[in-house]
């Protein structure tokens, strides 16, 4: 069988402390290719990046995780790369999964996702009760079972990277994940262990998570299913 | 609230919705940007729904009717949209400002290499 072509995309705002370390427990564990998205960051980011010869794409302006995210799909959809692997900067992911992630999208699974959930239970805190909330709103769309939607880890095959490079309303969270389930593309998780945050801050704010929680509720109970299949 | 206040308010939100999901489904609208409108509708149908919760509401304020109370309670939702639009245009706008420079000078970089 080919080798497929796999594109680690790795979306960074912020995040010069931790980047070092990302790209070389990268390249410690897999010899894929991996690019770098800095979304305008304010910090010395773009400078650490130079420095150390890093493949990057360089957004001038910050225009958000799903447009950093997007630009990463349309380098990897004009390259024909067969897999793009979504991981966070800041850390928290760790590449020795990753080859576990291609391996399902190479038995025919359409998106894997790094599930911190599949066989452990999950905690009662804020964030988790919001993650038990997607989990069950899921279901009600779909009749699946998602243990860990909003995971950053994930891995995408050839058959959806046009779709999330070039369309519109596509950003790489839960409710394009209802939308793919809807039109029966397959959706596979495997369980990894995640870190906790090293350096640098977390977006989600109390606030800011109490309206992601209610966009995606909204786009998952009732938007995607008037979407076009 | 009259009967007639009442279904012109849930004909009007259903059409709303409608033409909401239908822009998305065109890929004409953000999933974002539509979610203040879906709330909006779904606030009225609500209201149209339990007349009985906005007269006791609009008692406690001291309006003169619940419709005065409908009226007033939109104008103020649609003040919050306004506010959120500018500053959406203002960030907007500063972003193609700062794109615009990032491109220009680029450019002029391009050209003194050239001449080099």
């Amino acid at each position: 069988m080919k080798k497929l072509k796999v594109l680690v995309v790795i979306p960074c705002y912020n995040e010069a402390e931790n980047i070092e370390r990302v790209i070389k427990d990268i390249q410690s564990h897999v010899d894929y290719d991996y690019v770098i998205v800095n979304d305008g960051s304010k910090d010395n980011t773009l400078e650490i990046l130079n420095k150390n010869h890093f493949s990057y794409i360089s957004l001038p302006v910050n225009y958000g995780l799903a447009s950093s995210v997007q630009t990463g799909f349309k380098y990897a959809y004009q390259h024909d790369y067969d897999v793009v692997i979504q991981f966070d900067g800041d850390g928290q992911h760790q590449a020795k999964y990753l080859k576990e992630l291609v391996c399902e999208i190479e038995k025919g699974n359409d998106i894997v996702i790094g599930s911190r959930f599949v066989h452990k239970k999950k905690n009662f805190s804020a964030r988790m009760i919001g993650n038990r909330l997607l989990t069950f709103f899921i279901f009600l769309a779909t009749g699946k079972h998602i243990n860990d939607p909003t995971s950053g880890l994930r891995a995408y095959s050839k058959r959806v990277i046009p779709e999330f490079a070039m369309e519109m309303n596509y950003p790489p969270e839960p409710d394009s994940i209802v939308y793919l389930m809807k039109r029966k593309f397959l959706v596979k998780e495997v369980q990894v262990e995640m870190l906790d945050r090293v350096a640098g801050t977390s977006y989600l704010t109390s606030f800011k998570s109490f309206e992601y929680m209610l966009k995606m509720i909204i786009s998952i109970l009732i938007i995607q299913q008037f979407r076009r299949r | 609230m009259t009967i007639l206040l009442q279904s012109m308010l849930i004909l009007f939100s259903i059409l709303n919705l409608c033409y909401t999901i239908y822009q998305i489904r065109k890929s004409k609208l953000h999933i974002d940007d539509s979610i203040f409108t879906i709330c909006f509708s779904f606030i009225l149908i609500l209201m149209s729904i339990f007349p009985g919760v906005v007269t006791f509401v609009s008692n406690m304020l001291g309006f003169y009717s619940a419709s005065n109370f409908v009226l007033v309670f939109i104008v103020f939702l649609l003040i919050l949209q306004i506010l959120k639009l500018q500053t959406k245009i203002s960030v907007m706008n500063e972003k193609l400002k700062t794109l615009n420079q990032v491109y220009a000078i680029e450019d002029l970089e391009k050209r003194k290499e050239k001449k080099l």
